[in-house]
């Protein structure tokens, strides 16, 4: 690792002051640290979080609604039996991402703003348009493990679980971005829906829109309790998704009134399927409406030579975690 | 002869010898060591997977703060290599690199960030030469030569056999059954990663701790590249954090550690990172085969063709004799009237292939064994049944002269049927579960050593004295297998005390006999037997010493639970320390010796060397798995293996070999995939543990082991192998146990979803329910040797050769292909 | 206990206090170093080990705050304050820690390399849970690679100490 300097900021405040495109903030620090170790970037300095109140905690809003710190660890998220009651489709993504060390250390804000595995952008030797390079290799080349839509420029897969189990929950961040004349912190909130996602299109050096001085302090979920992450990977630990689905239900009666629909492990970015949640609305999420919403989430896929298998578990993980997340309906 | 019976110790759970110090965190592995003004050392290796080095130039590094020494291929310039027919490798290459990450400057440097800037520092200028990615791009690429011997262009070797007339074997089928197989390569994945420490001591000697599982040959080749008298080389190595095949080879960085040491005078030590780890590589070889069966409708085989093509990687190491091992036992438990055998292996830039656990034999395993699974399936009859009707007899020569001795495969059969309720399972089950059956064995270690000469293969030697204490030394190495316990207990058993009463001393060339190394699955039978030698020679010394105090002839002393004592009347008697105290009076200064050379094997032919073994183990194993039908994953919720392991020396370090066996069988069944870089075939895919996948505890199946104990007249106390031989068995069957579970063949290892899925897509289609190689690319195997079996009348000898010996000339021909 | 430092410059080697296995020493140490370098480096602890320093095998596995932790990830500075434990702390007096005994008896430890990273797993488990069934004791150590054991004797050897430690240790208010 090349050597940087190290900061520990006691209050909020203080963290967001230090944030600069150099400095970097570290929640649980794994995804920094092995982007450094494998020379992909290392910042100036660390600023760790580990000594800001607040952000490790979660806590329910007047409304139903759950704040969920954003250094508030996966092994959190995935067993906090609040989280899971009220959006088990977040509790299902953390338990599902890395494994129980990485989850016991690794953060909300971090699992949510990592970086891509593909690893062609992990290795240097290549270039990569994430780097800032003019193509990308993994096209030509190795993609079993790449994206099967919006995959025209840059193929590695948005790596996030808790990405598209936000999407899908209707999530809002609340992001700290300085502090005022009177040291008083400035915030904005950024609802996590397509938007706030950056699609290579437009920038492939970024997958948020998140500046480098801002800190996402923590995620405001609604009340979900019709909802399910489900994915297909080749080990349930150790290993990345080949495809998931998170899907949040609003029932009324027994048909679905409202669906969201989030594609992970399938594109650049996690994407939201409206035609999926077209599929849904209006019917009783049985088999029959979950198959449909898997036919409409994978219309438009357009696999590369080597990937087309994902495109099927893309299928069965939208069907699972339609009927999943009907069943915790009831 | 009946093998010696074991006494209170051999055959129990006795506790292993190095336990402690690896829960304590106390066993010093190679990286834990620490010497006053060590330097560090790095690696540079090339970027190319080809290319001619035209100009290093590491004078910027040389100067830079905390180097000491650096070198490059002109400092180290004698080759070498495991075997004496491959000495294709270099230390630090000279004038051509030949895969990514062969090594071409080293450093040493104060701390080891010193020496990575300063081996960064050193500018290289390369020529970059054609790459070869495949057997076939070699096949088809005679040049440039990645090397410049080998059988035929970029073919390192070429081998064909012919053990009868298998054409007639052909004609006298009642069914012929053909198929194409790919296993592609993986790796050992150690959890410890390659580390040595080099130091020169004052006398002008050199002294070398290393991750290596084989000493001895790092002894040879650091004397031969050094230049040094052997007898001023000492290789000590360390507790290896796993080796599985990996830590056999000599390596780059340990002669470089001992060239810098020699060259600074200053200890010198090196811990290879994980991304370095892969490039030493010696895995599986990627191979590509097919087989033609003839059988009769019984399943009886008429005959059997086999074929393989291996990707070598860029040097020799083991792969002749790998080569040689994908085409040796086919024939050793089914009975193979004639048999037909082409191989041959290709250079490629890529790491070097070697030898896995299993070594050359579960690629050409897992054919025969789905292989078997169709002929069965063709012919109408259970496979289990099937097989039990046509094993290879017990004390019997095979087709290719391989002398079977004790074969306990028919009990094994029978116990994993009994046990897996394979007759209510097998085509029984719901889509989506199945079970699979297949059968495997292995030598226990190789009937040759590595260089032909008349040296024992495995020393020990005893010393006891007035303490009561026993020290055993031997060459062998521990490498997590329990080869120390197995040596404690061995002694301990005949001398009638406790296995934690035997201090070990092992793997150490300058204070241990030599032993062969921890490969070839060779450890326990021929380790165990110079060690029982040797107890039995110090047991005479103590049972004389005390049959003279106590008056009694020597046949009437025990020794047991550290008592020496007269059989007939156990009240007289003593200590063992006071035992020892009388036979150090009566002999003077006590110390014996044991060694173990293999019997000799009937096969003369060219090519015989591979396959012969004092003892070959024998499994069987059922798999039950479910496949998801919508997605193609697999899952091994159960798998159960007998096997044949002649006597448990212990029972606990057995079953843990078996249960680490099908363990790591299961990884290469499922995931495990040595993967290279789909538009730049020749660099890995991504050198990390992450990418390189391996089950962890949510992967790894419930085990039930069964051990089938049929002592062999050739192991100590009946014991054979139980390292290698229970990982074979596993691809295969669960390779079957999905034809069973959805009905669709996976002729390709590993069995991962999307091929899965895509051969559930093409049944659905109407299409053959397959995914598999379609052929092989055209190649000449070279000029057939042919040798009669011995029930033709065969003495072992090439046909050719028989025919002049008749003539009168008799003997080697040199040259004669 | 101290707290760790709020700031430290790149590239300046600063003593600060580390807490490890019940004893605080002052180490000397800079900000890029983690804490499995420092450990093994320069505190002679080598019993915690390294496979592959990515986070992707658990070879290294330590105790922070009685929580297991990936040492290969986490800045030593983190640690600073906290109470470390490694392998050469679980025994006591001399004795070997349940854990410890059952993996020498069941044959759980074969090379031994992951062995470290396993007990201390393990140990974290058994605090948390003392008597996990088997799908619990596999979810736990799945963070945690083994090449030789196919894990099972593993999981045999938590079993038997976790039930000796029971037998031992009567759950509070019982």
């Amino acid at each position: 690792m090349k050597p940087f300097s190290y900061a520990r900021p006691a209050s909020r405040e203080e963290a967001v002051r230090l944030l600069s495109p150099t400095a970097r903030p570290k929640g649980g620090g794994y995804d920094l640290l092995d982007l450094a170790k494998n020379g992909v970037s290392t910042p100036g300095t660390m600023v760790s979080l580990a000594a800001v109140p607040e952000m490790g905690k979660a806590w329910t809003g007047d409304h139903g609604e759950t704040y969920l710190g954003g250094r508030m660890t996966l092994a959190d998220l995935a067993t906090l039996p609040a989280v899971r009651a009220a959006c088990p489709v977040v509790a299902d993504a953390a338990a599902e991402a890395a494994t129980p060390l990485v989850r016991a250390t690794a953060t909300l804000a971090g699992n949510l703003l990592q970086r891509p595995r593909c690893t062609y952008f992990r290795d240097p030797f290549f270039e990569c348009r994430k780097r800032g390079g003019a193509a990308c290799p993994a096209m030509e080349g190795d993609h079993a493990e790449g994206a099967i839509l919006g995959n025209r420029l840059c193929c590695a897969v948005h790596p996030s679980n808790l990405a598209a189990a936000l999407l899908a929950a209707g999530a809002e961040l609340r992001i700290l971005t300085g502090v005022d004349g009177k040291g008083e912190p400035t915030w904005r909130t950024a609802a996590v829906d397509p938007a706030f996602f950056v699609a290579p299109e437009e920038d492939p050096l970024r997958e948020a829109r998140i500046g480098p001085g801002e800190l996402v302090f923590d995620a405001v979920v609604p009340p979900c309790p019709s909802s399910a992450y489900v994915e297909v990977n080749q080990k349930a630990s150790f290993d990345w998704a080949s495809a998931a689905a998170a899907v949040v239900l609003e029932m009324d009666g027994g048909k679905v009134a409202r669906a969201r629909v989030a594609l992970g492990a399938a594109a650049p970015v996690p994407l939201l399927s409206e035609a999926a949640a077209a599929a849904l609305a209006g019917k009783a999420p049985g088999a029959k409406a979950a198959e449909a919403a898997a036919e409409a989430a994978v219309a438009g896929a357009t696999p590369l030579r080597d990937n087309a298998h994902r495109v099927q578990h893309l299928r069965v993980c939208v069907k699972r975690a339609v009927l999943l997340a009907a069943g915790r309906g009831r | 002869m009946a093998p010696r019976k074991p006494g209170k110790v051999v055959g129990t759970a006795y506790l292993k010898v190095d336990g402690p110090d690896k829960v304590t965190g106390r066993t010093l592995f190679a990286d834990d060591l620490a010497l006053p003004r060590m330097l560090w050392c790095k690696l540079l290796r090339s970027p190319h997977a080809h290319a001619r080095i035209l100009a290093i130039d590491t004078a910027a590094a040389a100067a830079m703060p905390g180097v000491k020494a650096v070198l490059t291929g002109r400092d180290l310039p004698t080759p070498f290599g495991i075997l004496p027919v491959s000495q294709d490798e270099h230390a630090l290459c000279p004038d051509r690199v030949r895969f990514i990450g062969d090594p071409v400057a080293a450093v040493a440097a104060e701390t080891e960030e010193q020496a990575l800037e300063a081996a960064h520092a050193i500018r290289v200028d390369y020529e970059r030469l054609p790459e070869i990615d495949s057997v076939q791009s070699a096949l088809r690429t005679p040049e440039p030569l990645i090397h410049d011997y080998g059988d035929a262009g970029n073919v390192h070797k070429r081998i064909h056999l012919e053990f009868g007339d298998t054409e007639k074997g052909f004609a006298e089928a009642d069914e012929i059954v053909e198929q194409n197989y790919f296993f592609e390569g993986n790796t050992h994945l150690p959890l410890e990663q390659h580390a040595s420490l080099a130091v020169k001591t004052p006398d002008g000697k050199l002294c070398i701790w290393s991750s290596t599982q084989t000493p001895h040959y790092l002894h040879r080749a650091l004397t031969k590249v050094l230049g040094m008298p052997a007898a001023h080389v000492r290789v000590v190595a360390c507790p290896n954090g796993g080796g599985f095949g990996g830590k056999s080879d000599p390596f780059n960085h340990e002669i470089v550690v001992a060239k810098l040491a020699l060259l600074t005078g200053r200890p010198v030590k090196i811990g290879l990172t994980r991304e370095e780890v892969f490039y030493c590589h010696r895995g599986r070889h990627p191979t590509l085969m097919s087989v033609k069966a003839g059988v009769r409708r019984d399943g009886a085989l008429t005959a059997l063709h086999f074929r393989t093509q291996l990707d070598g990687g860029a040097y020799g190491s083991y792969g002749v004799a790998s080569t040689y091992y994908t085409g040796a036992l086919q024939t050793v438990t089914y009975r193979v009237p004639r048999y037909r055998f082409e191989g041959l292996r290709a250079f490629t830039n890529k790491p070097p292939c070697g030898p896995k656990r299993g070594h050359g034999t579960p690629q050409p395993r897992f054919a025969l064994e789905v292989h078997m699974d169709r002929i069965a399936e063709r012919l109408g009859l259970d496979p289990l049944e099937m097989r039990l009707r046509h094993l290879q007899p017990a004390n019997s020569l095979t087709a290719n002269f391989l002398q079977v001795g004790s074969m306990g495969l028919g009990k094994c059969l029978e116990e994993v049927r009994e046990r897996s309720g394979w007759r209510e399972k097998h085509g029984k089950l719901p889509r989506g579960r199945g079970v699979g059956l297949a059968c495997s064995s292995y030598i226990s270690g190789a009937g040759l050593p590595i260089y032909w000469n008349a040296l024992p293969h495995s020393g020990v030697q005893l010393r006891l004295d007035r303490s009561g204490g026993v020290t055993a030394f031997c060459g062998a190495t521990d490498i997590g297998q329990g080869s120390d316990t197995v040596l404690a207990g061995c002694v301990a058993d005949v001398l009638g005390i406790d296995p934690l009463d035997v201090r070990v001393v092992t793997g150490d060339t300058d204070l241990t006999p030599v032993d062969l190394g921890s490969y070839s699955s060779r450890v326990t039978l021929m380790m165990g037997n110079a060690a029982v030698e040797a107890a039995e020679r110090a047991r005479a010394l103590v049972a004389g010493a005390v049959a003279e105090k106590l008056g009694v002839p020597a046949e009437r002393i025990a020794l047991e639970d550290r008592r020496v004592f007269d059989l007939e009347d156990p009240a007289k008697g003593m200590t063992f320390q006071e035992a020892c105290i009388a036979a150090e009076a009566k002999h003077g200064t006590l110390g014996t010796v044991g060694s173990y050379t293999p019997p000799r094997s009937p096969a003369r032919f060219r090519g015989a060397g591979v396959g012969p073994s004092p003892a070959y183990s024998y499994q069987a194993c059922v798999a039950e798995v479910e496949v998801d039908p919508e997605t193609g994953e697999v899952k091994v919720p159960r798998i159960w293996i007998a096997h044949d392991v002649g006597r448990a020396i212990n029972r606990t370090t057995t079953i843990g070999q078996v249960e680490g066996g099908v363990y790591m069988g299961l990884g290469e069944a499922l995931m495990e995939e040595m993967a290279y870089r789909g538009n730049r075939g020749v660099v890995h895919k991504f050198p990390s543990m992450l990418e390189y996948k391996s089950p962890t505890t949510r992967e790894m199946c419930e085990v039930e082991t069964i051990l089938v104990e049929d002592p062999d007249p050739n192991g100590p106390f009946g014991g054979k192998e139980a390292g290698q031989g229970p990982l074979l068995p596993v691809m295969p069957a669960v390779a079957n146990a999905v034809f069973d579970a959805v009905g669709v063949r996976v002729d390709e290892i590993p069995v991962s979803a999307p091929k899965v899925l895509k051969a559930l897509q093409r049944l659905a289609a109407g299409q053959e329910g397959r995914y598999g190689p379609a052929g092989l690319p055209a190649a000449d195997y070279g000029e057939v040797t042919r040798v009669l079996p011995p029930w033709e009348g065969g003495d072992g000898r090439d046909m050719k050769k028989q025919e002049v010996g008749a003539g009168g000339v008799r003997g080697h021909i040199p040259g004669g292909k | 206990m101290t707290s760790p430092p709020t700031r430290a410059a790149r590239g300046r080697t600063v003593l600060h206090p580390l807490t490890v296995n019940g004893e605080t020493k002052d180490v000397p140490f800079l900000p890029h170093e983690t804490l499995l370098e420092v450990l093994r480096e320069r505190m002679g602890l080598t019993g915690t080990k390294h496979g592959c320093e990515l986070g992707e095998c658990g070879a290294c596995t330590v105790l922070v705050d009685g929580k297991p932790v990936l040492s290969c990830l986490l800045l030593a500075l983190n640690a600073v304050g906290t109470k470390v434990e490694t392998v050469e702390g679980l025994a006591e007096g001399g004795k070997l820690h349940p854990l410890q005994q059952a993996f020498v008896e069941l044959g759980a430890a074969q090379c031994g390399y992951c062995t470290p990273g396993f007990l201390m797993t393990a140990k974290a488990l058994l605090a948390d849970r003392p008597r996990p069934d088997r799908p619990c004791l596999k979810d736990a150590l799945a963070g945690n690679l083994c090449r030789c054991t196919g894990y099972l004797k593993i999981y045999e050897a938590v079993e038997l100490a976790a039930e000796r430690m029971a037998r031992e240790k009567p759950p509070r208010g019982a």
